[in-house]
């Protein structure tokens, strides 16, 4: 079964993704901050890491930058938030994030989309 | 001794009379009632001069020619009376007429009294001197005198009524008093020309006539009679030594030379040792007694004009709060000089009008002034204050004129002036006492209308420079909430983000299929999930949105309101929370139960607290940091500590952090304003601010208020 990690202290968002994607053949785990969000990725080793860019703690960047260490495979989708868009989002890509999301996330299905995308070319 | 006595009082008279008219003259000659008055009592002067002249005459030769020009005076007397009377009512131009008739009437006299039809002189031993021997004549010459005064005396009466209980009236009161008595006296002159010698018409009734110059004086001294006031108190010291030296004199000298000579048969000039003695050691005593008269007689009721300056400087023209200041100054006004109403007209720029400020009595509260009208007009072409009862009818226009004094319950309009600009005008009613508005209060009143313009300006200009500040204030709010614009976004988008993905995940999966074969229960449940998490953020979102929106509104006029400081702590923290725990900066929070209530304007508290807990965040420089609040009571007194463990502020830059347009952030990142606003708004807040740093240590904000309870004893 293919995981998913979401790390985002928004608690309400983890549990979203967990009700939108675990009917559809996915295990979802979540994550409030950083180092669980790494430990998670350490025991599980999830295909897909869904991370929140602005965190309490660690950032997410920071937190993407360490998983890619660890694991180089995940693919990691960032949510960032809206300002300084262009910019936070070229630093991401650089940093080496699958893509990237403009918090709130506008359709569900597009993110799936990009999921899906993201699996396809894992395989590769 | 009769003789005497006769001849000094007339003599004194004459010296009296002489110089009323020479004092009227000179304080007003170019006044047409003024003028008219001199004349009058010039002829009231040469008539008693004459008749002294005429009483010591030693033939008879000598006694008909004083006692003829005497009589030009006499015969001139009733026309220049009404003449003056009838100009002192403003009735002179109705009764042109009479007033002619009667002169020509008086030169016809005058032609005559120079033959034996009008008068000759015959010596009469019970007198002992010259006494006028009437002629044919000479009873219509007094028949016209008689009239004269009847018909002015009417007049008189006339006006007493249709003046009643103004200035005006308490004027004419003493003119008719003072005629009645002063002519009753004179016409007794006339019947010794009858052999009538009827004690105490002879020799008292001519001393009425300087009774008459007496109660003159004290009008002109208390209600401004012929619009004179004067500081009379060495004037009438003088005079009453005068009359001292005189009488002792004449009397004492006359008295006894005819005791040594005739009694003792010493040398007559003996007579004068007495004299000399008297006068030496009464006059010092005198004098004091005079003055202390004169200060208790005619000054009683005068006001304390320094400690009215005083009590208005320190309590009125120090208040800067435009809105109170009229209101203080009218109140002040009626408080201290025991008014009965007092109003402040201030000019309204925008509207060009003067509109009322503040109003104590005033017939009609809203009343207001067009730069045209009569009033306004006449302030700002003479700059002088206008009194209703003695310039009001001198003016063009006094119907609305007067009109405009009844709306405003006014008895004197003082101009405000600033920079020959009349800025304000201020109208005071009647002293209850009664008493009327002197040429001293009017002076006082006016220096006390200039400050008052210059502290009309002052808090125009204190009332303009805090809108600036307040403008200054919105600016740097604008700016600060383009800075939370993240936080805010966070708050914002995240509970509608969330609202829309379960909408959307409900559709989907019905799309999907993945709600197939569920039971009408197990759907219900589902759909209320969503319903139940869609009021839940929207909630969340629609709470961030009235906190912001709270916060940029510009605030209006100050409503002080208590102020539990620990909640709007957290009503701040609402704002700026999340963005500060994103940063890593942990809040602490420690006030303790009883903490002080105080009194204050909530939007205001608010807005300092969010300055200075956001700078605290932004001291950390993206660095985990912590942020301490606080809060004890000193004294009573609120203390706030909003304590941070940033970076800082340099001991060479702490002097200036309150300074306007001081920052040391980045260019566009602040204004500058922050602190300066910060300070400006606690001390409007009866409160104060006190700043501690260490460069890489942190920096505490102190923040001191009295307690509400204080605050409420305090005023």
């Amino acid at each position: 079964m293919i995981k998913i990690l979401t790390i985002d202290d928004e608690i309400e968002f983890t549990n979203l993704i967990d009700s939108y994607f675990s009917p559809r053949g996915y295990q979802v785990l979540s994550a409030y901050e950083g180092e669980t969000g790494l430990a998670i990725v350490k025991k599980e080793k999830p295909e897909i890491c869904l991370i929140d860019l602005k965190m309490p703690g660690k950032h997410g960047d920071e937190v993407m930058s360490e998983i890619l260490k660890l694991e180089p495979k995940t693919k990691c989708i960032m949510i960032t938030a809206s300002e300084g868009e262009g910019k936070s989002r070229n630093h991401m890509m650089r940093l080496g994030a699958y893509t990237c999301f403009d918090k709130p996330i506008t359709s569900l299905r597009t993110l799936e989309q990009s999921i899906k995308e993201a699996l396809a070319d894992g395989k590769r | 001794m009769d003789k005497h006595f006769y001849a000094i009082t007339s003599g004194i008279t004459a010296i009296a009379t002489l110089g009323l008219a020479y004092f009227v003259f000179l304080k007003g000659r170019l006044n047409k009632i003024n003028r008219h008055y001199s004349i009058w009592t010039l002829c009231v002067c040469l008539w008693s001069l004459f008749l002294t002249l005429s009483i010591y005459a030693k033939s008879e030769e000598f006694a008909l020619w004083f006692c003829r020009i005497l009589h030009i005076f006499a015969i001139m007397l009733p026309a220049v009376y009404v003449d003056f009377v009838l100009h002192f009512l403003r009735r002179e131009e109705r009764e042109r007429k009479l007033i002619s008739i009667l002169y020509v009437l008086s030169g016809i006299f005058v032609l005559f009294s120079f033959t034996p039809m009008f008068l000759t002189v015959s010596y009469r031993p019970e007198f002992g001197f010259y006494v006028t021997k009437p002629g044919i004549f000479y009873p219509i010459h007094i028949v016209v005198f008689v009239s004269c005064i009847l018909y002015i005396y009417i007049r008189l009466i006339l006006s007493l009524v249709e003046f009643r209980d103004t200035e005006r009236s308490k004027q004419l009161w003493y003119f008719f008093i003072a005629t009645v008595v002063g002519y009753s006296g004179g016409l007794a002159n006339y019947l010794i020309n009858y052999n009538f010698k009827i004690f105490p018409l002879y020799p008292l009734g001519n001393a009425t006539v300087l009774l008459y110059v007496v109660i003159i004086g004290v009008s002109i001294v208390r209600h401004q009679f012929m619009d004179i006031e004067v500081v009379i108190r060495r004037t009438a010291v003088f005079a009453g030594l005068f009359a001292f030296v005189y009488g002792t004199f004449t009397v004492v000298t006359i008295l006894g030379q005819e005791f040594f000579k005739s009694t003792l048969g010493w040398n007559q000039w003996v007579a004068t040792i007495p004299t000399v003695l008297i006068i030496t050691f009464a006059l010092r005593p005198l004098e004091i007694f005079l003055t202390n008269a004169t200060e208790k007689f005619l000054f009683q009721k005068k006001y304390d004009y320094r400690e009215l300056l005083k009590t208005f400087t320190n309590e009125v023209l120090t208040v800067l709060d435009l809105q109170k200041l009229p209101d203080q100054t009218v109140s002040g006004l009626i408080r201290i000089m025991k008014l009965e109403s007092a109003s402040l007209l201030l000019y309204d720029k925008d509207n060009k009008i003067y509109k009322m400020a503040a109003t104590v009595g005033a017939k009609e509260k809203d009343i207001s002034f067009k730069d045209d009208d009569t009033l306004v007009r006449y302030l700002k072409a003479s700059q002088q204050a206008i009194l209703k009862d003695k310039s009001v009818d001198k003016i063009e226009g006094d119907g609305v004129l007067k009109d405009s004094f009844k709306k405003l319950n006014a008895q004197l309009c003082l101009p405000v002036p600033l920079h020959d600009e009349l800025i304000g005008i201020l109208c005071l009613g009647m002293k209850k006492s009664g008493e009327d508005y002197t040429q001293e209060d009017v002076d006082i009143l006016t220096t006390l209308a200039r400050t008052e313009a210059i502290a009309i300006s002052n808090a125009k200009l204190f009332d303009e420079l805090s809108k600036t500040q307040a403008e200054a204030a919105q600016r740097e709010k604008m700016a600060v909430i383009g800075t939370l614009a993240a936080g805010i976004n966070h708050e914002i988008c995240n509970p509608l983000g969330i609202v829309r993905g379960h909408c959307e995940m409900f559709l989907l999966n019905l799309r999907d299929g993945l709600y197939h074969g569920k039971s009408v229960e197990e759907m219900s449940k589902i759909a209320s999930d969503i319903m139940n998490k869609v009021i839940k953020e929207t909630d969340r979102a629609t709470g961030i949105t009235k906190k912001l929106s709270g916060f940029a509104k510009p605030s209006k006029r100050s409503e002080l309101e208590e102020i539990y400081i620990e909640k709007e702590v957290d009503e701040v923290l609402g704002l700026i929370g999340h963005d500060m725990s994103v940063n890593n900066i942990e809040v602490q929070k420690d006030f303790p139960e009883n903490f002080p209530v105080i009194t204050a304007d909530k939007k205001q508290i608010q807005e300092v607290l969010f300055n200075i807990i956001r700078n605290a965040a932004q001291a950390m420089d993206k660095k985990p940091g912590r942020i301490v609040l606080s809060g004890f009571s000193e004294n009573g007194s609120a203390v706030i500590r909003i304590a941070d463990n940033g970076s800082g502020i340099p001991a060479d830059k702490i002097g200036q952090i309150f300074n306007p347009f001081y920052t040391t952030k980045a260019p566009g990142k602040g204004t500058g304003l922050g602190l300066f606003i910060v300070k400006q708004v606690v001390e409007k807040n009866k409160g104060s601010i006190a700043v501690e740093s260490e460069a890489g240590v942190g920096t505490t904000f102190t923040l001191r208020f009295p307690n509400a309870a204080e605050l409420a004893a305090a005023a």
